[in-house]
């Protein structure tokens, strides 16, 4: 059985009289230790897909299999506890604490799951070991966003879900950050999921999801993902 | 223009995107302006409503009460002021309602000055009609009847004609407007508790008790004013000045006066005393006349026993003539009897003799016939004898021969004649006898043939002589039968000459008898006469003694009568004398009681009241206090308030345009001028704030003075409190609220404006983190744990939000601190005074110069059960002017002997307030009340000058400054006193301890010492309880609305701060929630900041609260009254726990709105 699994998964918006299904049946497998890039266009339901994977937004419809625990069923709070310890996340805008340094925005994270890496580490393993006592202000948008995934990654969890980690960076510090969340599933072993428009990025993920119009157009296996140096795009 | 009307859109969409913010700004400027308002409206609304019905009602400015009244003399003074002012003479008395110890206050109907409100019914137009307060509404109907109970004046006289009245009306006084403190009064409990009208006939009084003085300069001053208040005293002044020397006056008539009562009185006693002696004498004259009535009948009744027995005599005398009446009459009747028989023996003897007469005279007869036949018997017989002496001498010879025969047959005879001696018989038988014997035996035969012929002539012879001798014989025998009939006839007619003389003198003697017998039945009659008389008489005077007796019954009945009238009488006298006696004897003890009593009398004082000090004023003044206690709350308490809603407000307002950043710059973008933009945050920050104020500004005008109205209204006669609009406080709020919202508004706005659109369109840079101070001390920082590492710096991140949290929590702790404050102090107070400080239960004072029997009486009282301890001392009242009002206060000064000092604080804690020391009383000079010192400015060593009762200065030195919230005291030992005053204080008064110190027995024995004619007066604790208790009341609620006004503050202020937190960091807060933070970690996360910023609000509300508390309990209490400074734990923990509870209450309502935030839409858009 797959690590993480999405069965049947239905989600539905209502706005007045007119329901706009943003998930349409999604059924997708994900292996442990994955890379797998989501992609699609604007309003393709792949934001959708990625908030039900990280709890926290829940399907209408159909199980969200994670390690084996349906989590479509989950309370608020579990899913709060489920956030907590399987989940770490990346954001376009890298939502830093703008008052609290790398270090402390690390911590913020790490203070939380029980079984969490060392965020000094963690911070220097993004390369950030010099910046642990910037404020966020002080960082670059790369460096800010390193930061985020060094937050991300700190809670140990399960899955690391990026949406569009690299929106917002030019392109050299794009890849900086790919190369990173990349050797967090070669590496680390950690399963990374990726939200992306960006169709360039698909090379690298060892398992392509395609979406359009809300539901699963294509699932691609990468028997040899591309490496993030020889990637152009 | 379509663009207007997005723009409009946008402006009404700015209104309802921001609720919350508009809901805060629009509350901080309600309750901003509500307080201020309120507080400022609601003592000119007071003010002016009772400055409308003082005028109305034309309340007198001054009045003038004397101790013993006002004269005409008094009167011509007041004269004087005749064209400066009205005057109206009243009359008033104390009583109580029969069976109640409640006093009651009988005022005169006043037609001028100080007329009385008709609230139902009417004025009494009959002097047995009253009109009572209002408050007796309930209690009594109109046609009720209503009786009092009158504790006679000095002179003995009741001041009222009559104590029953028939209710008529209900009535409002505009001198005595308090309800339920209308001050002292002389009569029931001390305390008066009602008045009544009645009409000025009802009274029987030569003097007038009060003069009231209406200037009519002053009507149209506001009876609040200064103006008023310092023309006022100066009039007072005058008229003081007016009166000088009218009190020896008044005291010199008053003395003449009862002296010549005094004197009526001892005549009456003697012209008494007269009377009872005259009595006496009248009863002595009926006990003489009883007694020579008495000695009379007694006389009488001897005359009568007398009498009685002479009667008895009498009718035993009668008794007697009667026996021997009846005796004579017995015998008269055996006489009578005897003389019938006499008579009739007389006639028979008569007869007889007349027979015998006739017998006689027949035997005579026949005596004379017997005679001549014996004369011829005789001759015979001589014939006879002759033949027979032939034939006998014949016979001789035959006989002489048988007499030989005869002689043997003789001695024969002899013999047998001797033998037959011995018989006497009669011969022939003898012979006979013998003849027979002898015959028979021999010579029978012989003698025989001789005899047969002797014998036959002897039988012839003796034939013959036997014829002889017979014839002889009866001759013989007819001639002695004559003879004896002669002699017989001769004894016969003796006989009958005897008888016929015995006859003669039977009859004489019978004639003499009868004669006897006639003089006897004469005597007899004549005694029956006398008898019948005397019986008659007799019974004449049985019936006259009858008469005597029943008189004699009579008069005795009417002894008896009389002495038993004598005996009533004496009876009478006796316990008419006995109770005239006690009376007179109550009468001397009396006018010796009043001459004492005169003697006693000192100098009347007249005192000049404004309507702050007269009789019953506590309601005025305290209504006064009520307006000034509103006014001093309102100097502070909105004036921190409004600056706290201000910034709170100023500091939305400028986020509210940092936040609209965006916005802005589009609408630059959009072409739109600044003018406009800056149109929208001046609508914006206009139309709330205004919003806001306007509620404020009603709520400040219309329900502050309600609530505040409430407190004091039901114990109020005074009018529903009028509600006026005050503009400039109006403008003042206004214009508060444009600068506290639209100012901010601008200023932001302006600022913002001045950047390039460009600029604007980009999100203002965060606020970049920065190292704190904090961080620098290492060895705190490293300690604390994360988390609050993050509150701590972003606790400095947000300065303005630091600022406004910790001001805004501060400023409502601070409120509330003071006002909790405020009422603490006041709570407390009667405990603190009454329990702790002033123990005594009250202060009996007692006249000056007593009788014993008055002695007597108030000892038995003060010995009584009821009072557990008591101290004699000197009290008197002395005055200060002193107050911002310069009202003259009254200080009560209490002297003690020097010996007492120590058991003083049986009664009184004397300490000094701070550090508790135990003030002693010494020789050097007195202990005054903290108050007392505060007002006069006064420490310990200086010297205050007080006036006593007549006006003279006194110097007393302060040794000590005690403890004191209500009344002003002055402490001192005797010797001090001495050396003060300049004369020795007199022990008139007790400090008296009660075993039951309930209110209602306080009232109860205070009653029954007022009932003494020797106590003067009772100070009781109840009036200055009273008087806290209103200034506590109205505080109370005041406080209440002000407190409720600061946690509705405090509510505001953290859930704007809040809000304004929550907006600002939601992209945050979205973020540590997608991390995995649990709701309650994402709420403390951002509201950790917010109870640490509280804390430290709170912390630095109670220093600021301490002193707001200082602040306000030193401008805020009446002059008489102290509030207590010190503040206990409660008035700490109460704020803190209040705005912890709002924190916590908010807390849930933070987490709420948390737990709804969509993480997912927050971290989708950019900063």
């Amino acid at each position: 059985m797959a690590y993480i699994e999405m069965k049947n998964s239905y989600k539905r918006y209502k706005t007045g009289d007119t329901e706009i299904i943003a998930n349409n049946n999604i059924n997708f497998e994900i292996e442990k230790g994955e890379l797998v890039i989501i992609l699609g266009s604007s309003g393709a339901g792949k934001s959708t897909v990625l908030n039900i994977l990280g709890g926290m937004d829940t399907n209408d419809e159909g199980q969200v299999l994670i390690d084996g625990v349906d989590i479509s069923n989950y309370t608020a709070k579990q899913l709060t506890t489920y956030r907590r310890e399987d989940v770490g996340f990346v954001f376009q805008f890298y939502n830093l604490v703008s008052n609290l340094t790398a270090k402390e925005n690390v911590e913020l994270a790490s203070e939380i799951v029980a079984d969490a890496l060392d965020p000094v580490a963690t911070l220097e393993d993004v390369g950030l070991g010099h910046r642990l006592n910037n404020f966020p202000a002080q960082l670059s948008g790369g460096e800010q966003q390193r930061v985020a995934i060094a937050r991300a990654v700190a809670k140990n969890p399960k899955i690391l879900l990026c949406d569009e980690p690299t929106g917002a960076l030019d392109y050299q510090t794009g890849k900086q950050v790919l190369q990173i969340l990349q050797d967090m599933a070669r590496v680390k072993g950690a399963t990374v999921i990726i939200v992306t428009h960006n169709g360039a990025l698909a090379p690298l993920a060892d398992r392509v999801i395609r979406m359009h119009d809300a539901r699963v157009q294509s699932i691609d296996m990468n028997e040899h993902p591309q490496r993030i140096q020889d990637l152009e795009y | 223009m379509t663009s207007k009307k997005m723009y409009w859109k946008d402006i009404k969409q700015s209104f309802s995107s921001s609720k919350g913010r508009v809901i805060s700004i629009a509350s901080l400027m309600a309750l901003g302006s509500f307080a201020l308002v309120g507080l400022k409206v609601t003592g000119p609304d007071m003010r002016t409503t009772g400055e409308r019905y003082l005028k109305a009602y034309n309340t007198t400015d001054l009045a003038v009460i004397s101790d013993y009244g006002l004269t005409s003399s008094d009167q011509k003074r007041l004269e004087e002021l005749k064209d400066k002012a009205d005057i109206e003479y009243g009359y008033l008395k104390d009583v109580t309602i029969k069976g109640t110890t409640d006093a009651v206050r009988l005022l005169s109907n006043n037609q001028t000055i100080s007329k009385f409100d008709v609230i139902s019914g009417k004025l009494p137009s009959k002097t047995d009609e009253i009109a009572l307060t209002a408050d007796y509404k309930g209690r009594y109907k109109i046609g009720d009847t209503i009786t009092f109970t009158e504790k006679p004046g000095m002179d003995g006289k009741d001041v009222l004609k009559g104590h029953t009245f028939k209710v008529v009306g209900f009535v409002a006084s505009p001198e005595l407007i308090s309800n339920i403190n209308l001050g002292a009064s002389t009569a029931g409990t001390g305390e008066l508790k009602a008045y009544g009208v009645v009409t000025p006939q009802a009274f029987d009084s030569s003097v007038y008790m009060v003069a009231r003085i209406r200037y009519k300069d002053l009507k149209d001053l506001s009876p609040y004013s200064q103006t008023y208040l310092d023309k006022v005293y100066q009039d007072k002044k005058d008229v003081e000045k007016l009166l000088k020397g009218q009190a020896q006056v008044r005291l010199d008539s008053l003395k003449n006066e009862a002296n010549r009562k005094i004197f009526d009185g001892e005549l009456k006693i003697r012209d008494a005393k007269e009377q009872l002696l005259k009595g006496a004498e009248q009863l002595q004259a009926g006990q003489a006349q009883i007694q020579a009535g008495e000695n009379q009948l007694t006389q009488g009744a001897n005359q009568i026993n007398e009498a009685k027995s002479q009667l008895q005599d009498g009718e035993n005398q009668l008794a007697a003539g009667k026996i021997t009446l009846d005796n004579s009459w017995d015998q008269l009747a055996t006489a009578r009897g005897q003389l019938d028989e006499g008579w009739s023996s007389l006639t028979a003897k008569e007869g007889e003799l007349q027979a015998a007469r006739q017998q006689l005279d027949t035997a005579w007869e026949m005596l004379a016939d017997k005679k001549e036949e014996l004369d011829k018997a005789s001759q015979q017989i001589s014939l006879a004898h002759h033949q027979i002496e032939e034939k006998s001498a014949d016979l001789a010879q035959a006989k002489s021969t048988l007499d030989e025969a005869q002689s043997g047959i003789a001695t024969m005879l002899d013999q047998l004649s001797s033998l037959q001696n011995l018989a006497d018989l009669d011969e022939s038988v003898k012979a006979q006898i013998n003849q027979l014997s002898q015959a028979i035996a021999q010579a029978k035969e012989k003698y025989r043939v001789g005899q047969a012929n002797y014998q036959v002539a002897q039988q012839e012879l003796k034939k013959a002589q036997e014829t002889l001798m017979s014839k002889e014989k009866e001759y013989q025998a007819g001639q002695e039968n004559y003879q004896a009939q002669t002699e017989t006839l001769k004894a016969k007619e003796d006989q009958y000459q005897e008888g016929l003389s015995s006859y003669q003198v039977a009859l004489a003697t019978l004639r003499d008898k009868e004669s006897d017998y006639q003089a006897g039945l004469n005597q007899y009659n004549e005694g029956l006469a006398t008898f019948e008389t005397k019986a008659a008489d007799l019974h004449a005077g049985q019936v006259q003694l009858a008469q005597a007796q029943a008189t004699y019954l009579e008069k005795l009945a009417e002894l008896k009568k009389a002495k038993e009238t004598l005996a009533e009488k004496t009876n009478e006298y006796d316990s008419k004398k006995t109770k005239a006696n006690d009376e007179i004897a109550k009468k001397e003890k009396e006018l010796a009681e009043a001459k004492e009593q005169i003697e006693a009398l000192g100098l009347p004082t007249y005192n000049v009241y404004t309507r702050r000090e007269a009789p019953g004023s506590e309601g005025y003044i305290s209504y006064e206090n009520n307006s000034n206690i509103i006014d001093s709350v309102g100097n502070v308490f909105p004036i921190v308030l409004y600056f706290v809603a201000a910034l709170v407000t100023f500091t939305t307002m400028s986020r509210f345009v940092d936040e609209e950043r965006i916005k802005v710059g589009t609408f630059r973008a959009l072409g739109y001028d600044k003018k406009d933009i800056m149109r929208k945050f001046v609508i914006y920050g206009l139309v709330t704030s205004l919003v806001g104020t306007t509620i404020g500004v009603l709520a400040g005008h219309i329900l502050l003075p309600m609530i505040v109205y409430s407190t004091y209204g039901p114990n109020m006669s005074v009018p529903k409190i009028e509600l006026h609009f005050y503009p400039m406080v109006t403008l003042l709020s206004i214009l508060f609220a444009l600068l506290s919202a639209v100012l901010p508004a601008y200023l932001v706005a302006r600022k913002e404006l001045d950047e390039k659109p460009a600029q604007l369109l980009l999100p203002k840079p965060p606020t970049s983190g920065s190292k704190i101070l904090l961080e620098r001390i290492t060895p705190l920082w490293s300690r604390l744990s994360f988390t609050h590492k993050v509150t701590a710096r972003n606790i400095f991140r947000y300065k303005q939000r630091m600022f406004m949290t910790i001001f805004g929590v501060c400023g409502s702790i601070a409120l509330l601190f003071a006002g909790l404050g405020v009422r603490s102090s006041i709570a407390d107070l009667n405990n603190r005074q009454f329990k702790e400080i002033i123990k005594y239960d009250m202060i009996v004072a007692k006249q000056t110069t007593l009788t014993s029997h008055q002695e007597k009486e108030l000892d038995e009282l003060l010995d009584s059960a009821a009072i557990s301890q008591k101290m004699g001392l000197h009290y008197e009242t002395v005055s200060k002017v002193a107050g911002s009002k310069n009202d003259e206060q009254s200080i009560t000064l209490l002297s003690v002997a020097d010996k007492d000092s120590q058991k003083l604080s049986d009664y009184i804690t004397l300490e000094a307030r701070k550090n508790h020391e135990k003030l002693n009383l010494t020789d050097k000079g007195a202990v005054i009340s903290e108050k007392l010192a505060q007002l006069t400015n006064t420490k310990v060593g200086d010297t205050l000058t007080v006036q006593d009762r007549t006006g003279r200065d006194v110097k007393v030195t302060v040794t000590g400054i005690t403890e004191m919230y209500m009344g002003h005291f002055i402490f001192m030992n005797d010797s001090y006193y001495q050396s003060a005053f300049l004369q020795a204080p007199s022990d008139n008064a007790y400090l008296i301890h009660l075993k039951d110190d309930s209110s209602r027995n306080t009232n109860k024995v205070s009653a029954q010492f007022l009932a003494l004619s020797s106590v003067r007066g009772v100070v009781q604790n109840t009036i200055l309880k009273e008087q806290v208790n209103t200034i506590v009341n109205s505080l109370n609620r005041v406080m209440f609305v002000m407190i409720g006004t600061s946690v509705l503050l405090a509510i505001v202020i953290l859930y704007n701060l809040t809000n304004i937190n929550v907006a600002e960091r939601i992209r945050e807060l979205s973020t540590i929630k997608v991390l995995g933070f649990y709701d309650k970690e994402v709420t403390l996360y951002i509201y950790r900041e917010t109870i640490s910023l509280s804390l430290i609000g709170i912390l630095v509300g109670f220093i600021l609260g301490l002193l707001l508390h200082a602040y306000m309990i030193a401008i805020i209490p009446p002059e008489t009254v102290m509030f207590n400074p010190a503040v206990n734990w409660p008035i700490y923990v109460t704020p803190a726990v209040l705005v912890i509870t709002i924190l916590f209450l908010l807390g849930f309502v933070v987490n709420h709105w948390l737990k709804k935030v969509d993480m997912l839409e927050a971290l989708k858009s950019v900063e």
